[in-house]
């Protein structure tokens, strides 16, 4: 009768994190425990779910194949916990979130995580519907949380209409491959699929309209507009954490969805998932060329590094999934230290471009450990971003995509010109005002931390190419 | 299969055409009668004073979320209730009222939540907090 109740003792990390999450919420309403720091058992629960997720071994297939345990969402779990950690750093130091809502915030974030890690080893639909909606949902009211930008609460309305119209779209497209097959786990779809309804309209109409739902946690392009406005009115650390934790979770639950596929099939999936590689890289370096608000133009710039991810995503093979892996620590590195910069010199919370100028003057380290960041998302080659991208490429190009190829490398051309042009508003432009320092010297050494491991990497990249051969589906 | 599809097409197509049909046969034979008391809104018969349009107190949207999210809940407790004597004769039971209680269990962490958050209250307290002037 409760025979799936052992399963639990394979996901002690989410077991954590459950108790976590009632934890946080419940705990302001006991007095004894309102008076606890928020923030250090955050952190100390973080620890302790990435200390116990370190510890499992070996594949599991539980709880009747709705979920799957692996090496592979294993090691993206701890990615999870170390990001959860640094926005953490950064909420500090960021005053656009009242600090009186430490424990919901808490609460909503361990709920997105938990999430996360479910949507990395969601092996059934409904499993992933779930549990893009557990991180959905605590992302839009983290968006409206902006105290300082009275319009959070437009841009949070406008994610919650998008993301709901997306998740319809989503159940009725996997209603459609319920229909065609009977089952709703990963295994049985692709098989039931088979190889006679490959090419036919409603083939494509479902696996289409399910890709929707998940490209649109990516913010991969038809499903972007959500973006630039969420992430332009958020909260500055919610926003980084935005840029890098769902769309992480997003391209893990593609790639295992997408895993188990018959090889008849192989060539039209990655050929839809070209197409929106394609699109999605074109819209987000040419949109990105016009913006004047810095972090609307970071949003852009996630959305085209999306698209180049997306790029590892859609060879379909353990190459691609590794590139993916070796590329996402180090798009970590760079958005995090990228937006910390940005919240240590932007004061008033004025984030238009023009208020950067001449920054390097009062910031000199600050500005070097952007600047390495910047040039490292734009693939520049002493830095860790080009290897990455350069190993995206060469998945695509042992495949044989070259049309796509050719679209990134347009791209990368084109960004270029907007991350450069941020050096040089921050470099070379005369200070229209004064950079008030923040009085900790924390920040600083936050991004150059992020920036120290790019330009090692940049250069000896073998140890983090080590560790991307650990991420193994089933394994 | 295909077929199938195209009987359920043809039915939406009859299903709408039915509709259409029939405002249109009501626009071309119904009589134009139009004077001012018609447009006016309904109000039992009596007069309308003062507009319409005013701004209501967030208590209410409060007062109606809380309520749709437990009204739900409820909705959901129904088919469980329905059909538990049936699941008690086959064993299934115990494995039924636990899944039910921790639905229960989650929505009750909610409610908690809500209740010593003031969530509840009709009338709230002001709370005087130091913020900055909003831009």
């Amino acid at each position: 009768m409760f025979n799936t109740l052992p399963h639990l003792a394979h996901l002690p990390a989410h077991l954590v994190l459950s108790l976590g999450l009632l934890f946080f919420f419940l705990g302001k309403t006991i007095p004894g425990i309102k008076k606890l720091p928020a923030t250090a058992i955050f952190i100390a629960m973080l620890a302790l779910a990435a200390a116990l997720e370190a510890s499992e071994t070996g594949s599991h297939d539980l709880f009747f194949g709705m979920v799957q345990t692996d090496s592979f969402s294993r090691l993206y779990n701890q990615l999870y916990f170390i990001v959860s950690a640094l926005v953490v750093v950064m909420l500090h130091f960021s005053d656009e979130m009242d600090r009186e809502n430490d424990w919901e915030n808490y609460g909503l974030l361990s709920c997105l995580i938990l999430g996360m890690m479910f949507m990395t080893s969601a092996s059934h639909l409904l499993m992933a519907v779930i549990a893009i909606e557990m991180v959905s949902i605590p992302s839009y009211l983290l968006v409206a949380l902006n105290r300082k930008n009275p319009a959070s609460k437009e841009a949070s309305m406008k994610y919650i209409l998008f993301g709901s119209f997306a998740t319809g779209v989503m159940l009725y497209g996997m209603s459609f491959l319920f229909g065609m097959t009977g089952s709703l786990t990963f295994a049985d779809i692709w098989n039931g699929l088979g190889s006679e309804s490959v090419g036919t309209p409603i083939y494509y109409l479902a696996i289409g309209f399910t890709l929707a739902g998940m490209s649109f946690k990516v913010a991969a392009v038809p499903f972007h507009f959500w973006c630039p406005d969420a992430y332009q009115a958020a909260p500055t650390p919610i926003t980084a954490f935005l840029s890098v934790a769902p769309k992480v979770a997003g391209l893990t639950l593609m790639m295992r969805f997408f895993a188990d596929h018959l090889p008849v099939q192989g060539d039209s999936l990655t050929q839809m998932l070209s197409i929106v590689a394609i699109v999605t890289m074109v819209v987000g370096s040419f949109a990105a060329l016009k913006q004047t608000d810095i972090k609307r133009l970071l949003a852009y710039s996630s959305i085209a590094h999306a698209g180049f991810l997306m790029m590892g995503v859609a060879v379909l093979n353990t190459d691609g999934r590794q590139a993916v892996f070796f590329y996402i620590p180090i798009y970590i590195l760079m958005n995090l230290g990228a937006f910390m910069a940005i919240i240590y010199l932007a004061q008033d919370h004025d984030y238009k471009i023009s208020a950067f100028n001449g920054a390097v003057k009062s910031n000199p380290l600050l500005v070097t450990a952007f600047a390495v960041c910047t040039l490292s998302l734009a693939g520049i080659p002493p830095f860790a971003g080009f290897v990455g991208k350069f190993y995206l490429f060469k998945v695509a190009m042992e495949k044989g995509l070259y049309p796509m190829i050719l679209a990134a490398g347009i791209s990368t051309v084109v960004s270029l010109y907007f991350y450069v042009s941020l050096l040089k508003v921050m470099i070379i432009d005369q200070e229209a005002r004064t950079f008030s320092p923040l009085g900790s010297k924390v920040p600083v050494v936050f991004v150059s931390l992020c920036a120290l491991p790019l330009v090692f990497l940049g250069l000896y990249w073998v140890p983090l190419v080590n560790w991307a051969d650990k991420v193994r589906l089933f394994q | 299969m295909l077929f199938n599809f195209g009987v359920a097409l043809t039915f939406l197509i009859v299903m709408a055409g039915f509709v259409a049909g029939n405002l249109l046969v009501q626009l071309l034979l119904s009589p134009h009668n139009n004077y001012d008391a018609k447009k006016m809104p309904y109000d039992c018969g009596e007069e309308p004073v003062g507009s319409g349009y005013r701004q209501y107190n967030l208590r209410f949207y409060l007062v109606a979320l809380v309520f749709v999210i437990f009204d739900v809940e409820i909705a959901f407790m129904y088919p469980v209730t329905a059909v538990f004597k049936d699941l008690t004769q086959d064993g299934w039971g115990l494995m039924a009222f636990v899944e039910i209680a921790i639905f229960v269990l989650i929505l009750t962490v909610a409610f908690v939540y809500t209740w010593s958050e003031g969530g509840l209250d009709w009338i709230r307290e002001q709370v005087k907090r130091p913020t900055s002037p909003r831009e």
